[in-house]
């Protein structure tokens, strides 16, 4: 009983990294319907911009603090000036976007691997987060026990402002009716590119936060884009609770084919896409019509 | 689809010229030319520092002869095959049609290996592997086109098994990324060390380059109840597997033992002192007092600053091979190009590593493994102390057509 209760929390804890991977995605992609596959950009962006800031610093918490923000104007600028002038020219197809931000993803990679070569980095875990807590019997880091914290923080919080306030009262009503919005008087332009910005500084986020655990390197958001679109599709497309709960499916699929059942975990999570895009493909918990 | 279509339209015509204008060169102008070499190597991804230090080792070996065969200058094209059996076939294609070299060296992954050595064969294009390391290439799939110049997985791990077991270890758990050589690896370990009287408990595969989290893993590992977790991961994902390792707690409790993949120089600087006193198997340290090692990593450290790691001598070896080998055919390629591959099998030559033999599957055999500890030296720096070594074994049978 108890190593399965210890693969529990491996699995929480994952959970709550591919949400914070996925979050904005699912956000931008809810609200301006926009196939990003550049997420994985900025997950690289915001790690080597905490490595700088730490390494300057020699602070993790400056390092994730200051990270995001590099990615948030990245991801601001190729929306106000990239993306939405070719939408404005009828050029963003699910096709032209994917593309676009397809290349964007491996020349982020290549430019990273040409300022930084191709050596690995890593943050040092903050002495705060250092050590281990005996759990269950064994000793589990506490690092590991801070993520999931940070995960369910972030999800909790972007769900009251989405429903609660009146920056998310505006991102819904966007959603439904952009010309309207508009009419009001909102600079929708700009809101989107902010959304844009802030999906884009989570993936930062969630790079700075990853690399006490893992390794940063050129080419550490190519592999991540994959899971974090499993997690869009399973979830919803753009439903924001929806792929909180399936991060949690995939994270503990994950987890639980890699500790029992070795053998099936390449494919495990891709079952479950293929079985989700057969019975329900609007996602397990995309009610139709209901975004963000 | 127009425009594509007449590109290759173009790069048909342009092929088919080259292809009359090399024919119309007399042969003895093409043998005043340069030899060239394809170096295929996975120069991005994972495995984009290893590749990095194996393509400087085998231009320090090259330059020991002068970049230069009986005077023919040596060309190096280089190519990535991102560690991906398609990409290979496809540069290795491009290597034989339209670069038209000599020779192909290099390649890392065995995935890619298995992929090119059938075109090898069927080419009859002398491939020259550099890792490589899955028994089956210079088993199953081996061809008189084919050698290795580093060791088959079996004849280190196997040695590496038989060593541990003799050492008092009963019992261990392996860990391995799930693909040709992680299995070939942690295969020849477990050979090696059950049939010298150990038990692996638990063989705990990963999925290869797609792992990032491995506390599922280590989880079921420390629950095994194993002595050791016996370990096969390089670049990458051998940071994140000794990290989170060390994060669990469990460097107290069950060890993380390993070869020089997992606690290579490169990983060094993110490790930190997460790699002291660990305890590995490598074929080749800087430090290994022979006078043909300490040439070489003053050459490198000359070139490069710094000290060359395990994958830097092992290109440094497939490069002196190859050299050593077209010195003895005076500088030329032989009609029969499979008389290439046989001139290097009866090679035998002092490398930084130590004596390099072949077999007679065309795979170089190991003749010491070295046990060793990484310490913090009396300069603060760190680096590897001696502790024991053992000859490695020989190869798996299965090859049927080398000669």
């Amino acid at each position: 009983m108890q190593p399965f209760l210890i693969q529990l929390l491996n699995g929480v804890q994952l959970s709550m990294l591919v949400f914070l991977l996925a979050v904005g995605l699912t956000l931008i992609f809810g609200l301006m319907n926009i196939l990003n596959l550049a997420h994985g950009a900025f997950f690289t962006m915001g790690a080597y911009f905490g490595l700088v800031v730490a390494n300057k610093t020699g602070s993790f918490w400056l390092a994730l603090l200051i990270g995001p923000l590099l990615p948030f104007a990245a991801g601001f600028v190729l929306q106000f000036f990239v993306l939405q002038p070719l939408a404005q020219r009828g050029r963003s197809t699910h096709l032209d976007l994917a593309l676009l931000t397809f290349g964007l993803l491996f020349a982020t990679a290549g430019a990273v691997e040409y300022i930084y070569g191709s050596a690995f980095h890593s943050i040092v875990t903050p002495d705060l987060l250092k050590g281990r807590v005996a759990l269950l019997g064994i000793e589990y880091p506490i690092y590991r026990l801070f993520i999931t914290a940070v995960g369910i923080a972030i999800a909790i919080a972007l769900v009251l402002v989405i429903d609660r306030t009146l920056v998310g009262a505006t991102l819904r009503a966007g959603v439904d009716n952009r010309e309207m919005v508009t009419a009001l008087g909102i600079n929708i332009n700009v809101l989107f590119a902010l959304v844009f910005g802030f999906g884009s500084a989570l993936a930062g986020f969630a790079g700075v936060v990853s690399a006490p655990v893992m390794s940063i390197y050129s080419s550490m958001g190519i592999g991540i884009v994959v899971t974090t679109f499993v997690v869009v599709v399973v979830g919803g497309l753009g439903n924001l609770k929806g792929s909180f709960y399936a991060s949690l499916i995939v994270g503990m699929t994950d987890t639980f084919a890699q500790a029992y059942l070795p053998e099936a975990e390449l494919f495990a999570i891709y079952i479950l896409l293929i079985a989700v895009m057969i019975f329900r493909p609007q996602g397990l918990f995309g009610a139709v019509g209901r975004v963000a | 689809m127009t425009i594509s279509f007449k590109g290759y339209a173009l790069i048909g015509f342009a092929g088919a010229i080259g292809l009359a204008a090399s024919a119309a060169v007399p042969t003895h102008a093409q043998e005043k030319g340069a030899i060239k070499i394809g170096l295929m190597l996975p120069y991005k991804g994972v495995y984009a520092v290893p590749a990095e230090s194996i393509d400087r080792g085998f231009q320090i070996a090259l330059e020991e002869f002068g970049n230069k065969s009986n005077g023919r200058p040596i060309e190096i094209i280089r190519a990535d095959d991102e560690l991906t059996p398609s990409v290979g076939v496809q540069k290795f294609n491009k290597f034989v049609q339209s670069d038209k070299v000599d020779l192909v060296a290099g390649v890392v992954g065995s995935n890619v290996a298995i992929a090119i050595s059938e075109l090898a064969d069927k080419n009859k294009m002398p491939m020259v592997f550099v890792n490589a390391f899955a028994d089956e290439i210079t088993g199953k799939f081996c061809s008189p086109y084919i050698a290795r110049t580093s060791f088959s997985a079996n004849g280190f791990e196997y040695a590496s098994g038989k060593y541990w077991a003799g050492k008092g270890v009963k019992t261990a758990v392996t860990m391995g990324p799930d693909y040709s050589a992680g299995r070939a690896f942690i295969g020849g370990f477990k050979r090696g060390f059950e049939d010298n009287g150990g038990k692996v408990i638990e063989e705990i595969w990963t999925p290869f380059q797609k792992t990032k989290d491995y506390s599922a893993a280590l989880t079921q590992a420390a629950n095994s109840g194993a002595q050791i977790i016996y370990a096969f991961y390089a670049g990458a994902e051998a940071i994140q597997v000794v990290k989170q390792h060390a994060d669990f707690g469990l460097r107290t409790k069950i060890p993380f033992i390993g070869d020089h993949w997992v606690y290579d120089e490169a990983l060094w600087p993110a490790l930190g002192d997460l790699a002291l006193n660990a305890q590995h198997v490598a074929t080749h340290y800087p430090s290994i007092e022979t006078e043909v090692n300490q040439k070489f990593v003053k050459a490198y450290n000359a070139k490069y600053k710094q000290d060359p790691d395990v994958s830097a001598a092992l290109g440094y070896d497939n490069g002196k091979a190859i050299m050593l080998t077209l010195e003895k055919l005076g500088g030329q390629m032989p009609e029969d190009r499979a008389k290439f591959i046989a001139t290097m099998r009866d090679l035998t030559f002092d490398s930084p590593r130590g004596k390099i033999k072949f077999n007679a599957q065309n795979s170089a055999l190991l003749e010491k493994v070295y046990v060793v500890e990484v310490v913090k030296g009396p300069d603060g720096k760190m680096q590897r102390k001696p502790l024991d070594q053992f000859p490695g074994a020989g190869d798996l049978p299965g090859c049927t057509k080398s000669f």
